[in-house]
């Protein structure tokens, strides 16, 4: 395709959404060190006044923040490992093993891909009940351990490995497993590494879950421990310190995607349509 | 796309009887191994609830009593005619509608200019993605301190211009659109890159050939590239339906349903009837009315992709 002469003319409106893009977040990051912040009504504040951690101090102080930490990232850690094995290990099955019922398998798949949490989660929560798990680590992991999306995703990565290589190594009488993690897994790095971004991003953050099977402090996750914070302030609202908490909870993602974006954009753009 | 039975066809070089012995012993156990962690996980979670959900929909249930009580239909007449559910349902169409009609053509638009070789691209492309990354609750509570009505960033953005802001979240009029703001600011990236990602399947031989003979760029646009982009343009706009029907999170924090009901969408309605009422008859068919909406709406994509000649798959 060739460029549109003065291409350059476009920077003036990018620059411009990029500006309004990131307003949110430079407001959040001011916020969050401007110990004056909830003082100045009616000021324009793009710039804190000092730069100090007093916010992030008083916050961390006022709800147990550290096992929020503990509670988010064991659960997503949880998921997002036990998603990636019970994933690839059907994936593999449906797209390299011959078996009866495949067809049914598949189906059933595609079906489970198409109901959300959102619609199924009053029996979803009577069955955790009845089980007596809830306040616990397995409800909040494996509701999430299997995922159709997951099978999905990772099948139609699996689809591109050259077949021929696969049987030779089964011709070899390698396990599946090791077929899995020396010929599969590894060329289909992408893909994997994508789904466990998304997936990381996606469980971090999630609310809905969490605020249905938890009710104590000692297994809230960071995205309700954010809410309670918010509740916790009646009347006058200090958005200084929710800023600082917010930050708090953010920024291992901004860590996460800072590491993962060349992945990232890899992977989206490759499998994105077929996700 | 090679099917599993023609294994032998195809692999004439080496020797076919020990594949078929292979075959043979990783027929009946092995493919159930390897799918059994999942199957459990799905049934147990997914499926089994799904069947279930039906069944308690057709009961009425307060939690309280040790079994649910058959009520028949009862439940669908009641909720069909309930002005709560259509208000509900009202929201999240308009919501979803809101969302879509603005995510699709910034993002694609975005798309479309962040693959030139422009300076700077992957900048700009870090930039409209780095929402995406965050909690939508953590989005939510930043959106409600720019939207504070004395000390937020916005009024006070506004006062300069001599408007007097509403008080956005406190406002019917104006919390659905804060809530449409924020899950736009979240999205656009992530649909920026599906969109970058059809553009960069694009066949270019096809627009070559055309400009040869003689098209000129609108033309070729619209008979050479968008058939093209038919099916990244029918996912992408059904996953936007799908992902704002499944909203709550955003909602959650900034409003909780209200200022009365005004922000109160289908999910955070089968939320309330089921945790907050204990109204779990209702909650069902809620729930059952909104998995056959989201189907209705998936299998329209299949249908359309396939329409379209795109693989659907």
């Amino acid at each position: 395709m060739n460029a549109p002469r003065k291409l350059w003319l476009w920077h003036v409106p990018l620059i411009l959404l990029s500006a309004i893009m990131l307003l949110p977040l430079w407001w959040m990051v001011v916020a969050a060190f401007d110990p004056m912040h909830a003082l100045i009504g009616g000021h324009l504040t793009l710039w804190p006044v000092t730069w100090n951690l007093k916010n992030f101090v008083a916050a961390w102080r006022s709800q147990p923040f550290g096992r929020y930490y503990v509670n988010s990232i064991a659960t997503t850690i949880g998921i997002v490992t036990l998603q990636i094995l019970t994933s690839s290990l059907a994936a593999y099955a449906l797209a390299f093993l011959t078996f009866r019922g495949k067809r049914i398998i598949w189906g059933m798949t595609l079906l489970a891909m198409m109901i959300p949490v959102q619609a199924i989660f009053i029996p979803d929560y009577l069955i955790l009940s009845q089980l007596n798990w809830i306040n616990t680590y397995q409800a909040l992991i494996l509701p999430f351990a299997a995922s159709a999306f997951g099978i999905f995703w990772l099948h139609q990565a699996f689809r591109n490995v050259p077949r021929a290589l696969v049987e030779a190594m089964m011709m070899d009488g390698a396990s599946p497993l090791t077929i899995l993690w020396q010929l599969i897994l590894p060329n289909t790095r992408p893909a994997v590494i994508t789904l466990a971004v998304l997936n990381t991003v996606f469980h971090y953050g999630y609310l809905f879950w969490p605020l249905l099977v938890t009710n104590t402090a000692a297994y809230r996750v960071l995205p309700l421990g954010l809410s309670y914070f918010v509740a916790q302030q009646s009347g006058f609202m200090q958005w200084n310190l929710m800023m600082a908490a917010v930050l708090m909870t953010v920024l291992p993602m901004m860590v996460l995607f800072a590491l993962a974006q060349r992945y990232l954009r890899a992977g989206v753009m490759h499998y994105g349509i077929r996700g | 796309m090679l099917k599993e039975h023609s294994v032998r066809e195809r692999t004439p070089w080496i020797n076919a009887s020990s594949l078929v012995r292979y075959a043979h012993r990783t027929r009946l156990v092995t493919p159930w191994l390897m799918l059994a962690p999942a199957l459990l996980g799905l049934s147990v979670f997914v499926l089994l609830p799904t069947v279930a959900i039906v069944g308690l929909s057709f009961t009425n249930w307060n939690l309280m009593t040790p079994h649910p009580h058959w009520a028949g239909v009862a439940n669908y007449r009641s909720v069909l005619t309930s002005f709560d559910f259509w208000n509900a349902m009202q929201h999240t169409v308009i919501y979803a509608a809101a969302v879509a009609i603005v995510i699709l053509p910034a993002s694609f638009g975005l798309a479309w200019l962040l693959n030139y070789p422009l300076r700077g691209r992957h900048v700009y492309r870090m930039i409209f993605f780095l929402p995406y990354v965050m909690p939508l609750a953590a989005s939510g509570i930043v959106f409600s301190g720019l939207l504070s009505p004395s000390s937020g960033l916005i009024n006070i953005l506004l006062g300069h211009l001599h408007i007097t802001g509403p008080n956005w979240l406190g406002s019917v009029h104006w919390a659905l659109i804060a809530v449409i703001a924020v899950t736009i600011w979240e999205y656009v990236g992530f649909y920026m890159l599906l969109f970058l990602s059809g553009l960069q399947q694009l066949n270019p031989a096809l627009s070559e050939a055309a400009a040869m003979d003689g098209a000129g760029s609108w033309p070729r646009f619209w008979h050479v590239i968008l058939p093209q982009l038919i099916p990244t343009i029918v996912f992408a706009g059904v996953m936007v339906v799908i992902q704002t029907f499944q909203a709550f999170d955003q909602i959650y924090v900034m409003t909780a349903g209200g200022p009365v009901t005004a922000t109160t969408t289908l999910v955070y309605y089968i939320y309330e009837q089921g945790f907050q009422f204990f109204n779990v008859g209702q909650a069902s068919t809620a729930s059952v009315l909104f998995v056959m909406l989201v189907g209705a709406i998936t299998v329209i994509q299949w249908r359309g992709m396939h329409r379209w000649g795109g693989d659907g798959s």
